[in-house]
């Protein structure tokens, strides 16, 4: 078994017995999807809502659109349809508690948001979810079993 | 490590010039707010992908203090100082005495201080070099896992692009303990402040 890091504006594809992380999510947010029936997962790590211009966009794991999208197309190549796909998400945290005044402000509430309608748009069902606060999250998503784990610094382990 | 160079040689060149004089100034107010000798490492200049970003800290799931100092004037940008798990025990037996036991938000400030005497004297020397005005704003501090710290930095700038210009160097204690990781990114129309301030240091002006 391997943990694979999903980076900063990144998203990975995986099969057991792998498990995809995401270390220190601020105000970003981990979109995981899962077929159950397939047992393979993919994660996102997206840093902002939704792609903002008509330019290429060549990180597509940094939009919550662009992420999710890339993510179904994966799996539809793999012949799983985003019915047959559960979605749980974590971080989007106001890391600095409403302190903060430049263009990022409240930016973690927006990826919550943008992530939920996307999956929505998509018809994804949202199965579980630790999010916004004001606490950092590592998440640790085990394809095997599908569990999703949420550590923070004070508040100990969930497992989702 | 991938990078994109943005910059060409001789901006980097320039650029770390200046930081390498600002870093310094920062070394000596730390050096005389804590009474012993403080070492620099060279500054690192360099344009960074976003997904490469929190790799170059290293323990992004260990506590950490961080002071972020949100800068305006012809510059605006983000200074973050960030103080590692090693740096907060070395910082508080120095400060607040040997056991470092003492009421946190007494701790949290002390830490806040000293994220903005060190930016605050960055910013200075960069303003009195290229004769431009750079203010500092009230200092905003955290307590996190130092990956989520450099997240929420990131997600500041990400909307300008996908990779950022940053200004790294460390402060360490006379034994090579890391004391605090300063990260500097100038912004948009930052760089050309530094190429400035560059230009005037070396003809003299």
């Amino acid at each position: 078994m391997s943990h694979i890091v999903v980076g900063i504006a990144d998203f990975k594809f995986a099969e057991p017995p792998h498990k995809l992380v995401a270390y220190g999510l601020g105000s970003c947010v981990a979109i995981a999807l899962y077929s159950k029936e397939a047992i393979v997962g993919s994660m996102a790590h997206i840093m902002l809502p939704l792609t903002y211009s008509d330019e290429k966009n060549e990180m597509l794991g940094k939009f919550a659109d662009s992420a999710v999208a890339v993510m179904v197309d994966q799996m539809e190549i793999r012949e799983i349809e985003p019915s047959q796909l559960v979605a749980k998400i974590a971080g989007g945290a106001d890391m600095f508690a409403g302190q903060f005044k430049g263009a990022g402000r409240r930016i973690g509430a927006r990826n919550i948001l943008a992530a939920r309608k996307v999956l929505d748009s998509f018809g994804i069902r949202l199965v579980a979810q630790d999010v916004g606060g004001t606490a950092g999250r590592t998440v640790e998503f085990a394809i095997e079993t599908g569990l999703f784990m949420v550590r923070t610094l004070r508040g100990g382990v969930k497992e989702l | 490590m991938g990078k994109t160079p943005l910059l060409s040689r001789e901006q980097v060149a320039a650029v770390r010039e200046v930081t390498t004089i600002a870093a310094d100034q920062a070394r000596n107010a730390l050096s005389r707010l804590l009474k012993v000798p403080v070492r620099i490492s060279a500054p690192e200049v360099a344009n960074i992908k976003l997904s490469e970003f929190p790799a170059l800290f290293g323990g992004l799931n260990t506590p950490a203090i961080g002071v972020l100092v949100p800068f305006q004037g012809d510059m605006e940008g983000n200074a973050l100082l960030l103080f590692p798990e090693e740096g907060i025990r070395e910082l508080e037996g120095m400060l607040l005495g040997s056991s470092g036991r003492t009421e946190d938000d007494l701790r949290l400030s002390a830490f806040a201080e000293i994220g903005n005497i060190l930016s605050g004297t960055l910013l200075t020397v960069l303003s009195r070099l290229s004769e431009k005005i750079v203010v500092s704003l009230p200092p905003i501090l955290v307590q996190d896992m130092a990956g989520a710290i450099l997240d929420a930095m990131l997600s500041e700038v990400g909307a300008w692009s996908d990779e950022v210009t940053t200004l790294v160097f460390n402060l360490t204690d006379p034994e090579g303990a890391n004391l605090v990781r300063s990260v500097l990114i100038p912004g948009s129309t930052g760089i050309e402040l530094f190429l400035e301030a560059a230009c005037r240091l070396r003809t003299g002006q």
